[in-house]
């Protein structure tokens, strides 16, 4: 085992696919000779030539649509959309295009495409910089959505994504490149989509999250725990497919639940877990759901307003406080 | 005396209605609330209630007739009284007329519906688990109440009632135990093990006697039954001894947790009597007493009386009379509060380990 960041584990996975498959490519801006403005695809130019590594002009509809192109004629590639907040301009190409081709023409088509989209806020880089757009992505039938956090799971997943015949929108938190954990060397494994991970055991409160939140939930349960309240950690890593087993068997358990993102709370994806677990488990619920969000307003640019914008651990805390106050 | 009573008005815009059907006839007795008849109103077809109680009189609309409202429909009297064309009626004032029609058709109403209008009219706040559990258990929602005024009832509230439920009927169970005779169940076992692990135990040094270790005993039995000492968590067993100078009872805690050794040392350490007991085991065989059946029990549980070792005949498997030792042991409780079958699994246990001691190892 290393220690490598999440950065690292992205280079790893792109490299070891592009090693395996010669049918994988990527494209985006800078992603070629500068090595990705985050950094994460630099050496893979040298190592696999232009013709696999391919700068692209600054249009996000015409190098998605490429993309969708390449998949749908043989290849495997992987778009970088720089920030998420562009997949705007591109959202054509990925909900009419990539997410139906497969199924209109009765499968006989493959989409092996893999949409690259650091998300997430923080760091000062305003509204149009700091959106998470997971949910739009959640509604649309044909796609796969994931948004793993730690190295491990990031480097399997993308490995996973590459090899999967479907569209998948991989969501990487902006600010988790530098964050570090242990990955085996030398071994070729995927993370498979739809299994959550339970990165802390509890029983008093499920806290139901993925991506930076989960990190943000873990946190809070720590300090949750020195008060005696007992916090089951889920990083569902997968949203789409969402693994409602584990997410039940725990509120099983602890019959209360807290539903974290870090998007704006309205039209969120926690709002659709509140309603999936209250279909599944109603007579499970010693309490009203609680959802963790960010207001529903655009991310400030202003650093004090911004972290009061960001759910933190303290949102967590007061959210659990909440559901264990029967009130 | 004889009073009109006038057609109240039940909807705002109500100003007439037309008598459809009578539901009483003169003579009958009517009391206020009770239907008397079905009206056309601006409305609906609907049912007018009595505003005052009595005998019907006169009816003085007849069916098929619009009535104004506050217009006279029946007179009723009281009891005794005969209805009189030329006796004296009572006329409420017209101005109170309405304004009395209205106040006690508004309290006449809900009286058809009233338990209906009871658990309609009150949102109970509970959560669906508890309102899940509570069907479970077979618990009245209405009777649960949350651990503070306004909180939402948890599913903690309705163990909480149950735990009390239970408690109460243990100490419901113990009244009567103290106040009558128990149930009690008798058994012979052998004490042949028994006598000689505790030789065993006192020659290595152990002081243990007999009463400690079939104490043990019950107490691990108790660990599989746990109606006899009333599902509590934690199995506390006073030890009694009579002696000349009184009844002690020491109570060893967690009895099923320690050692022979340890309930020895606990029931030596304390003469006083302690509370938390949620079983009993009496020794009058210290006494040469070879069996007692306790009449009550001091500590409001199941007891254990243990009588002295003696020895007896008993068949082997040929049929052939041997010697063994043996010693009685009774049970008693209180049948309303332990199943008698549940009480003789329990005792059946007991003779099971106090027999073989060394099963305990495993349990």
């Amino acid at each position: 085992m290393s220690e490598i960041t999440v950065r690292q584990a992205l280079n790893d996975a792109l490299r070891e696919e592009m090693e395996i498959d010669p049918t994988v490519i990527i494209m985006g801006c800078d992603i070629a000779v500068r090595g990705g403005p985050f950094g994460v695809t630099l050496g893979l130019l040298d190592q696999f030539g232009r013709k696999r590594v391919k700068d692209t002009p600054i249009s996000e509809p015409g190098f998605t649509g490429a993309g969708v192109g390449a998949a749908a004629t043989g290849l495997r590639p992987i778009v970088e959309i720089l920030y998420s907040d562009w997949l705007t301009l591109c959202t054509d190409q990925i909900v009419n295009m990539a997410a139906k081709m497969r199924y209109m023409f009765g499968g006989k088509v493959n989409m092996p495409l893999v949409i690259r989209a650091p998300f997430g806020a923080g760091g000062g880089v305003a509204a149009q910089h700091s959106q998470s757009f997971e949910a739009w992505f959640n509604h649309i039938p044909g796609l796969k959505v994931v948004a793993p956090i730690t190295p491990y799971d990031v480097k399997g997943m993308l490995k996973a994504a590459i090899r999967d015949d479907n569209p998948v929108m991989f969501f990487e938190h902006k600010r988790s490149y530098q964050i570090t954990g242990e990955v085996p060397d030398n071994e070729d494994y995927i993370v498979p989509f739809g299994k959550a991970a339970i990165r802390r055991e509890g029983t008093d409160v499920t806290i139901v999250s993925y991506s930076m939140m989960s990190i943000r939930a873990q946190n809070a349960a720590e300090e949750l725990a020195k008060q005696g309240i007992s916090c089951e950690v889920i990083d569902l890593r997968s949203i789409l497919p969402l693994d409602y087993e584990t997410v039940m068997n725990s509120i099983a358990k602890t019959n209360r639940v807290v539903v974290c993102q870090e998007a704006n709370l309205r039209g969120g994806l926690a709002a659709d877990i509140v309603a999936e677990i209250i279909d599944r488990g109603f007579d499970l619920l010693d309490a009203p759901p609680v959802r963790v969000g960010a207001p529903n307003v655009p991310m400030p640019y202003n650093a004090g307003l911004e972290a009061l914008c960001i759910p933190d651990e303290e949102n967590i805390k007061e959210a659990v406080m909440k559901v264990m106050s029967n009130d | 005396m004889s009073r009109i009573m006038t057609l109240p008005k039940i909807g705002v815009n109500m100003t007439e209605a037309v008598v459809d059907e009578w539901f009483v006839k003169p003579g009958d007795v009517v009391g206020e609330g009770d239907a008397i008849f079905l009206a056309e109103t601006d409305k609906a077809t609907q049912e007018i209630f009595a505003t005052d109680s009595g005998i019907v009189g006169k009816l003085i609309a007849n069916e098929g007739d619009t009535v104004q409202i506050n217009e006279p429909i029946m007179v009723l009297l009281d009891e005794g009284e005969e209805y009189d064309e030329t006796s004296p009626i009572a006329q409420p004032a017209v101005t109170e007329k309405e304004e009395a029609a209205v106040t006690k058709v508004v309290i006449a109403k809900p009286q058809t519906p009233a338990p209906i209008k009871s658990t309609v009219g009150e949102r109970i706040k509970i959560s669906p688990l508890a309102r899940k559990t509570a069907k479970d258990e077979g618990i009245d929602i209405l009777s649960l109440s949350p651990i503070k005024p306004g909180k939402r009832i948890t599913k903690s509230d309705v163990l909480r009632l149950r735990e009390s439920a239970l408690s109460t009927r243990v100490q419901r169970g113990a009244v009567t135990a103290s106040s009558t005779a128990l149930d009690t169940l008798t058994i012979t076992v052998n004490a042949d093990m028994l006598v000689s692990l505790c030789q065993k135990l006192n020659d290595s040094g152990v002081a243990a006697g007999n009463v400690d270790i079939i104490t043990k005993a019950a107490a691990v039995a108790i660990r599989e039954h746990g109606a006899v000492n009333g599902f509590a968590e934690q199995i506390n067993i006073a030890v009694e001894a009579e002696t000349t100078e009184g009844l002690s009872n020491p109570v060893v805690i967690g009895a099923d947790k320690k050692t022979v050794a340890q309930i020895k040392a606990d029931v030596d350490a304390s003469v006083s009597v302690a509370s938390g007991a949620n079983f009993a085991v009496t020794n009058l065989g210290a006494l040469g007493v070879e069996s007692h059946v306790p009449a009550k029990s001091i500590l409001n549980c199941a007891t254990l009386a243990i009588g002295c070792v003696t020895k007896g005949f008993a068949a082997d498997e040929f049929d052939n009379p041997v010697v063994r030792k043996q010693l009685k042991m009774t049970l008693a409780f209180d049948a309303d509060v332990i199943d008698r079958a549940v009480a003789a699994m329990f005792i059946m246990q007991v003779q099971k380990l106090v027999e073989n001691p060394m099963l305990m190892l495993a349990l």
